[in-house]
C-alpha cells in the first residue's frame, strides 16, 4: 500500500507532461524520417531503372528516328516534344512551359557527327529545385535511357567503323560473369557482403541507438529528480515519515525502470516504423536482383535466408539474452544516477555529475557505430569493455559472430557491477551518507554559509 | 515521561570535531523548546539526528520512550520535520502534497481525510490548494508545509526555521496556531529559530547552543534575569560575544 503510493508519486514525477511530450516528439520523428527514407529509396530507385525519357529532337534524321525505335524495343517510353531553343541558353522557361524536371536535347547535326566521326553533342538539362536527397535525385534521372542512347550510337559506330557485331561489342563492354559469395561463421552464401551488411547495420544500429537513448534518458531523469528532492528537501521530509528508506529506494528504482520501459517501447515502435521502410526497401531490391542472375551455387536465396543460413540471424534464445543484457546495462545505468544525483547539492553540481555518465554512455556508442570493437587494439578493447555500457551496444554482435566467451564475460562483469552499484546504493540510503556525502569539489555550500554568517 | 528526551547526543562530521557535543535535554508533553544560536552552531545537525536523518556518533535521544538509534522506525510514527528553507513537490497540487503526506502516515480513509481536513482549514490557501505547487510564492509554500507538519497531530513536531519567509501576519497566525496546538493537543514542539522575538513570544523554554555546545538551558524568564538583559536578543548578543556573565 505504501510502496505503491511512493511508486504513484515517483512514477509522476518522473513522467511527467513534459517526457510525454517528447517521447510522442520523438515517435513522431522516427515515423516521420521514416517515411522519408521510403520515399527517397523509392525516388532512387524509381529514377535509376527510369523507364522514361523527355527529347527534344532538334536533329529529326533517320538516325535520330532509328535511334528512338530501339530504345522504343528496350521497352523505354520516348516522349518527343518541339521546343524553340531558347536564344539565351537558359532553359527554365522551356521546362516550365512543358511542365518537365529534365530534358534531353539532341542538338541540331547530331547524326552528322556521328558520321563524320567526331564526338556527338547531346544535352541534359536538370531542374534542381530543393537540398533534399529525393530532390537532388532527378539529376541523377534518366539514365537507364541515357545509357541505351550511349550503347545505340557505340553499337553504330563499332559496326560501322571497325565491322564489330553488337553481339561482341556487348563481351568487350562487360567481359566478366561476376558471382558475389559472403563467408560468415564458416559458411558460405551467394550474397552480397554489402546487402548483407546493409541489413545487419540496420539491426546493429537500432538496437545501441535504442539502448543510448533509454540509457541517456532515464538516468538523466532519475538524477534530476534525486537531485531535485535533495535540493528541495523533500528527501529529509520523506524519509522522516514513517517510511522505511529501502522501500523509496525501491519506489524510485521501480519508477525509473518503468518509465525507461515506457520509453523502450515508445522508442521500439518509432524503430519499427523507421526500420520497416529501409530495409524492406532493400530486402526487396536485393532479391529481385538475385533472381534475375541466378548463380552456380544451386538455388538461389534470398536475402533473409542468406543471413540466417550464414548465422547471422538471431534465434530467439540469443535475442532474449540480448534483452537481458540490455536490462542490465539500464539497470546499471539509472543506479549510477542515482548514487551521482544523490551527490548533487545545486542544479550547477548536478550538470557536472552527469557530464560523466553521459560519456560513458556515448564513447562506447559512437565507437560501436564505427567499428566493430573486437577490431580494436587490445588497450582500446579493454578501455572499452571497462565501461558497463559497452557489453549491451556489443551483446548482438557478439553472439551473431560466435564471441560467446566475451559475451558472457561482459554479462558476468555487468552483473557484478550491477551488484555492486546496488550495494553502495542501498548502503548510502540506509547510511548518513545520503545527507552528508557531496561531491569532491562541492565546497559552494560551505562557503555560502561562511558568507551568510 | 517527557516526549523526547536527548541524552549526551553527539555527533562528529570530521574525525575530532563535534558539530554537535555531548547536548542534553527534555522536552515534555504539551511543551514548547526552542534551540537557539549562532550560525553553524549544530541546531540543524541536532535536529536531523532527532529526526533519524542522521546517526549520532555517540549518545541518544528518546522519542516517547523509543531510541532514535535503535528503533528509528517508531520514532518516525512519532514525530514530523519540517526543514529549514524546505520546498515540496513542485508538479504536484498542493491538495494532492497533503494526501500523499497523510497517506504516509495512515491506512485507513478516516484518518487521511481528517488529517487533510486540518491542514486545508489551517494554511489558508483557498483555492489555490488545487494549483501546481510550482506556482506558490514562498511563504505559500511555508505554510503549505507547516500545516502538513502538524496535520497528522504527531507527539512531537520538528520545526527548522518555522516562520522564516513568512510576512507579519502569517508568521504571527502561525505562533498562534502552534501555542494553540501546544496547549489545547498537548502537542510538543521542537524549534530552532534565528528570530529572537519570536522565540520569546512562543517559547516555554529554550536552549541556547554554540559550537555545539549546549550553554543555556531554562525559560525565557529565567534565561534574561541570569544574563540580566531586558529581552533574549541582548542574551544572544552576549553569548555569542562570549563573555556570558554567568556566575552560580
Ligand atoms: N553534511 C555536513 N558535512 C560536514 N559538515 C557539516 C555538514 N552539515 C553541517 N556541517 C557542519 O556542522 C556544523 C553545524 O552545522 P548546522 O547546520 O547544524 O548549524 P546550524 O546551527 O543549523 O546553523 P544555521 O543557523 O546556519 O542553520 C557546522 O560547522 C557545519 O559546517
Ligand atoms: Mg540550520
Amino acid at each position: 500500500m505504501q510502496f505503491f503510493n511512493l511508486l504513484k508519486k515517483e512514477l509522476r514525477q518522473l513522467i511527467t507532461v513534459q517526457a510525454l511530450a517528447t517521447m510522442g516528439i520523438t515517435l513522431l520523428l522516427f515515423i516521420f524520417l521514416g517515411q522519408i527514407m521510403t520515399r527517397t529509396t523509392d525516388t532512387l530507385e524509381e529514377a535509376v531503372s527510369s523507364n522514361s525519357i523527355t527529347v527534344a529532337d532538334m536533329d529529326k534524321t533517320d538516325f535520330t528516328a532509328g535511334m528512338f525505335e530501339s530504345l522504343k524495343e528496350k521497352e523505354i517510353e520516348v516522349t518527343l516534344v518541339d521546343i524553340s531553343l531558347p536564344e539565351d541558353g537558359n532553359f527554365a522557361p522551356v521546362l516550365k512551359e512543358k511542365g518537365l524536371s529534365s530534358l534531353t536535347v539532341i542538338p541540331k547535326g547530331f547524326s552528322a557527327q556521328v558520321e563524320s566521326g567526331e564526338k556527338a553533342e547531346i544535352r541534359f538539362v536538370n531542374a534542381v529545385s530543393g537540398v533534399g536527397l529525393s530532390s537532388m535525385v532527378d539529376s541523377a534521372g534518366d539514365s537507364k535511357a541515357v545509357s541505351c542512347i550511349y550503347d545505340y550510337v557505340g553499337e553504330y559506330i563499332a559496326e560501322k567503323e571497325h565491322g564489330v557485331s553488337t553481339e561482341d561489342l556487348d563481351r568487350i563492354n562487360d567481359p566478366l560473369m561476376t558471382v558475389e559469395l559472403t563467408v560468415a561463421n564458416g559458411k558460405t552464401a551467394e550474397v552480397s557482403p554489402s546487402s548483407v551488411s546493409g541489413i545487419m547495420m540496420a539491426q546493429s544500429f537500432a538496437i545501441p541507438f535504442a539502448v543510448f537513448l533509454i540509457v541517456m534518458m532515464g538516468s538523466s531523469s532519475i538524477m534530476t529528480a534525486i537531485s531535485t528532492e535533495k535540493i528541495d528537501k523533500t528527501l529529509e521530509t520523506l524519509l522522516s515519515s514513517p517510511v522505511s528508506r529501502i522501500s523509496v529506494l525501491l519506489a524510485k528504482m521501480a519508477a525509473a525502470v518503468i518509465s525507461a520501459l515506457l520509453n523502450s517501447v515508445v522508442m521500439g515502435i518509432g524503430m519499427v516504423f523507421y526500420m520497416g521502410g529501409v530495409i524492406g526497401n532493400a530486402a526487396a531490391g536485393i532479391t529481385t536482383e538475385l533472381e534475375a542472375a541466378p548463380g552456380e551455387l544451386g538455388d538461389v536465396m534470398n536475402l533473409a535466408q542468406a543471413v540466417s543460413f550464414l548465422g547471422l540471424s538471431i534465434t530467439p534464445g540469443q535475442a532474449a539474452l540480448v534483452v537481458l543484457e540490455i536490462f542490465i546495462a539500464i539497470s546499471i545505468g539509472l543506479c549510477m544516477a542515482l548514487i551521482l544525483g544523490a551527490l548533487a547539492t545545486d542544479a550547477q553540481s548536478l550538470s557536472t555529475l552527469m557530464l560523466p555518465v553521459m560519456l560513458l554512455i556515448m564513447i562506447p556508442f559512437f565507437v560501436s557505430i564505427f567499428m566493430d570493437i573486437n577490431t580494436l587494439g587490445k588497450a582500446g578493447k579493454i578501455f572499452l569493455y571497462i565501461i558497463p555500457f559497452t557489453h549491451a551496444y556489443a551483446a548482438l554482435g557478439n553472439l551473431m559472430f560466435g564471441h560467446t566467451l566475451v559475451f558472457w564475460a561482459g554479462l558476468a562483469y555487468q552483473v557484478v557491477f550491477l551488484g555492486i552499484l546496488m550495494f553502495a546504493a542501498v548502503k548510502i540510503f540506509t547510511s548518513d551518507l545520503l545527507f552528508t556525502m557531496r561531491m569532491p569539489t562541492g565546497r559552494a555550500k560551505g562557503r555560502k554559509q561562511e558568507a551568510k554568517s | 515521561m517527557s516526549i523526547l528526551s536527548v541524552q549526551n547526543l553527539t555527533k562528529s562530521y570530521k574525525k575530532g570535531i563535534n558539530a554537535v557535543d555531548s547536548l542534553s535535554f527534555e522536552v515534555e508533553r504539551g511543551e514548547i523548546f526552542a534551540l537557539i544560536g549562532p550560525n553553524g552552531a549544530g541546531k540543524t545537525t541536532t535536529i536531523r539526528m532527532i529526526s533519524t536523518l542522521i546517526s549520532p556518533t555517540s549518545g541518544d535521544a528518546l522519542v516517547c520512550g523509543n531510541s532514535i538509534v535503535k528503533e528509528p522506525e517508531k520514532v518516525r510514527k512519532n514525530i514530523t520535520y519540517l526543514p529549514d528553507e524546505a520546498g515540496a513537490y513542485k508538479t504536484m497540487k498542493g491538495i494532492d502534497y497533503l494526501y500523499f503526506m497523510a497517506g504516509l502516515f495512515f491506512d485507513d480513509r478516516e484518518n487521511i481525510e481528517l488529517s487533510v481536513k486540518r491542514a486545508v482549514d489551517m494554511c489558508g490557501l483557498g483555492n489555490r490548494l488545487e494549483e501546481k505547487i510550482q506556482g506558490y510564492s514562498r511563504g505559500m509554500i511555508r505554510k503549505l508545509l507547516l500545516s502538513r507538519a502538524v496535520m497528522t497531530r504527531p507527539a512531537l513536531a520538528i520545526l527548522d526555521e518555522a516562520t522564516s519567509g513568512l510576512d507579519v501576519v502569517n508568521a504571527l497566525d502561525i505562533r498562534n496556531a502552534i501555542k494553540r496546538l501546544s496547549r489545547e493537543e498537548g502537542m510538543s514542539f521542537l524549534l530552532s529559530s534565528h528570530n529572537m522575538l519570536e522565540i520569546e513570544y512562543i517559547s516555554d523554554r529554550v536552549g541556547i547552543i554554540a559550537g555545539g555546545h549546549l550553554l543555556e538551558i531554562g525559560t525565557v524568564d529565567d534565561i534574561k534575569r541570569k544574563y540580566d538583559a531586558p529581552n533574549l536578543e541582548e542574551v544572544f548578543r552576549k553569548v555569542n560575544s562570549g563573555q556570558p556573565s554567568a556566575e552560580e
